[in-house]
């Protein structure tokens, strides 16, 4: 049955191949080395028979328990590849985050391992990129700050705000958003006032740091553009408290119009 | 040609129809012999000109002229469009960039580096038509360079995206337009009309209907040409070759890249289904598909498949079906037969093609305490007149994300060939991890949400 599996990925007949990987599911995962090597084949329609293959197995883990799962994930890691980790980035937990985070390392191979690593949940999956974050390349360290940042790292934190003062200006725009991004209060010190900033006020305003939030949406309502005054006004009416709308009256009488229209849409918001 | 019913305050307030209020005091009575004052002149960013692109463009030689409003926009050429500058052009493409111009005429000022563009302080809104994989970053930059954005659809390739789209035009209070254009046609404003006034009864059932997608070759990768700026136009997609059967329109029948027929023509189709269903700021509570991917060759979209996605309350049932039944009222290539309880009524394509709809709709008159339906005036003139109301355009940010959420859904449901039960207020897959796990996309590079 497994030989007839593999031959059929690895022949010529195109409909053969197709109902092989097709029903790949249904194989043990035994089979997954040899279709790692098959997927790396001159032939086209071989390669990508096996790779639809081992996605289809792998596919197939999410509900067959955690051994397979993890059996499959050890052997996709063995055999490290775009291919493999991007199939692993799907089912990997936590104790197999170790393996993908070796890979950092690897000029070739770092842009998936840090795609895996960002999507594997876990408070040891933070731990180990701020870990890798001084071994790294300069070049790569935003990266690993964008990826702390979309995991919304609190204990990465700190790092960014780190980050947010060097001298690098490639680390420090990534540090600001990553820090933006993760929302907890780590003594980060904003150099400009931009979106990360406000994705920071937002989460100070969601986790009840109400006044912070106000002093700085009350930063974007004396900017110049108008575009950063409206969203001064928008972030302070979601917060909609005597402070907020307080700040937000003046802006009715703005010499601009746009202004003016989302100062009075915010009012009847918060009206209603 | 219908009148144009009274509408509701709320319909007027969230649709854009406060914009007929500038046909008052017409812009060129403001002018100085005859002309256009310059402050009425909306200065466009076009980044991404080539194929879809190319059209938006707004030549030199008619700046200061009224021309009648594009079909393939949805305008039916009754109404004027305003004047708008093509003022600066962007694509990673030389080719491209030097044809726009020559096409614009006079001086545009171009660009390779949309970055760039976005910086330009006389840029007042943006046309994006770069491959779907750009429109996200692309949007959320754009807003907050305080730019408004009419976006091509599908709106994103992600849920994540979509939604960081939609956090971005609200934040910063940007008008956003998603090209969906067949809302701002009058087939759709007919069947709708028709059948928000109940005329089919309470709708049960939408069965959309469109061909497959191809199966695709092999063409060997080759070296980028020296035209193309291949590391930008990939952004922040993963890294793969250069083909030219992967970029160039072609990049559809890739999932990663274009999702396949329904995430292209879905998001024209599906789109009317969620406006006549008033389904704009919700989505499907399961997701299942059945289909086939392409036997052999580089594509990986769904040749063939079936989505059939169920809402709760009101409860319906919306398919997407390629191939699928064509309508024995309508031939079209595609469209929607929505089944009511007591009639049917199809509408055609929903796209550049002209819309269509049966002739009941289009003879259907509501009364005077009928439901009101907003008639667009056409999808680039609704965006232009939103950009001076401030208003929400008839295809605004949530309502693209919605749709596209479909098209996204649908395509998961057929990789993972599992029935996806959907919490569309969170945004979540309730009954799988993995699911849950490609709702985003990790960005390359410095290209992250």
């Amino acid at each position: 049955m497994q030989n007839d599996f593999l031959k059929a990925i690895a022949g010529s007949d195109i409909e053969a191949r197709f109902a092989a990987w097709r029903s790949a599911a249904a194989q043990p995962i035994t089979v997954m080395p040899e279709l790692i090597a098959l997927a790396r084949s001159s032939d086209p329609g071989v390669a990508k028979a096996a790779a639809e293959a081992l996605t289809t197995l792998v596919h197939g883990c999410e509900k067959a328990g955690l051994e397979r799962r993890r059996s499959a994930v050890n052997l996709l890691l063995n055999a490290p590849s775009a291919l493999t980790l991007r199939l692993a980035s799907l089912v990997a937990d936590e104790p197999s985050a170790a393996l993908v985070a070796q890979r950092l390392g690897d000029a070739t191979l770092r842009e998936e391992a840090i795609y895996c690593l960002e999507r594997i949940p876990g408070a040891g999956v933070d731990r180990l990129l701020i870990e890798a974050y001084p071994k790294a390349a300069v070049d790569f360290q935003p990266r690993i700050l964008a990826a702390l940042g979309h995991r919304k790292s609190e204990a990465g934190a700190a790092l960014c705000a780190s980050a947010m003062s060097s001298p690098n200006a490639e680390i420090a725009q990534a540090g600001a958003r990553a820090y933006g991004r993760i929302g907890k209060a780590a003594g980060g010190v904003f150099r400009d006032l931009d979106d990360s900033q406000l994705r920071f006020a937002d989460a100070q305003a969601a986790a009840g740091n109400v006044s912070a939030a106000i002093e700085i949406y009350k930063l974007y309502l004396i900017r110049p553009e108008e575009h950063w005054q409206c969203a001064g006004i928008v972030g302070l009416g979601k917060i909609a408290n005597p402070a907020a709308i307080s700040a937000i009256l003046p802006m009715l009488k703005s010499t601009n119009a746009r202004v003016r229209i989302t100062a009075k849409k915010t009012w009847e918001e918060i009206a209603r | 040609m219908a009148k144009r019913l009274l509408t509701t305050r709320r319909d007027f307030a969230s649709t854009g129809a406060a914009a007929t209020l500038f046909h008052i005091v017409p812009s060129h009575c403001l002018s100085l012999q005859g002309q256009t004052p310059p402050s009425d002149i909306v200065n466009f960013g076009h980044i991404g000109i080539g194929g879809r692109g190319r059209g938006f463009l707004r030549p030199e030689a008619i700046l200061d002229k009224t021309v009648p409003s594009a079909p393939n926009l949805g305008g039916d050429g009754s109404r004027k469009m305003r004047p708008v500058r093509s003022l600066a052009l962007c694509d990673v493409d030389n080719k491209r960039l030097d044809d726009a111009a020559s096409r614009v005429g006079g001086k545009p000022r171009l660009y390779k580096d949309f970055r760039r563009l976005l910086d330009d302080k006389d840029v007042d809104a943006v046309v994006i038509a770069s491959p779907d994989h750009w429109h996200a970053l692309m949007t959320i930059l754009a807003c907050q360079a305080g730019k408004d954005v009419y976006c091509e659809k599908p709106a994103c390739n992600t849920i994540e995206e979509g939604r960081a789209m939609v956090t971005a035009a609200e934040r910063y209070a940007r008008v956003v337009q998603i090209g969906s254009q067949g809302r701002s046609q009058m087939a759709s404003y007919y069947a709708k009309s028709y059948i928000r006034n109940g005329q089919i009864g309470a709708v049960k059932k939408v069965s959309c209907w469109h061909y497959a997608s191809p199966d695709g070759d092999w063409t060997p990768d080759e070296a980028a040409p020296p035209e193309l700026d291949y590391d930008m136009w990939l952004g922040p997609a993963r890294r793969m070759a250069y083909n030219k059967k992967h970029t160039h329109g072609a990049f559809r029948w890739l999932i990663d890249f274009g999702g396949g027929q329904i995430r292209d023509r879905g998001a024209h189709v599906m789109s009317i289904a969620n406006w006549i269903m008033e389904c704009d700021k919700k989505g499907p509570v399961s997701v299942e598909c059945t289909g086939e991917p392409p036997h052999d060759g580089m594509y990986d979209a769904a040749v063939t498949m079936k989505v059939v996605y169920q809402f709760k309350d009101p409860d319906w049932v919306l398919e997407w079906a390629q191939p699928g039944q064509v309508s024995p009222e309508i031939d079209a290539l595609y469209g929607a037969v929505y089944h009511g309880d007591s009639g049917k009524l199809t509408v055609t394509y929903g796209d550049g093609q002209p819309t269509n709809t049966e002739q009941k709709a289009k003879s259907y008159k509501a009364g005077i305490d009928g439901v009101a339906v907003f008639q667009s005036p056409g999808h680039m003139e609704n965006f232009e007149d939103c950009i001076r109301t401030r208003e929400k355009p008839v295809m605004h940010m949530e309502a693209g994300h919605r749709v596209a959420s479909l098209c996204v859904l649908g395509n998961l449901a057929f990789q993972l060939r599992r029935k996806l039960e959907w919490d569309w207020k969170t945004e979540r897959v309730k009954n799988d991890e993995e699911a849950n796990r490609m709702l985003s996309r990790p960005g390359r590079g410095p290209w992250n949400l």
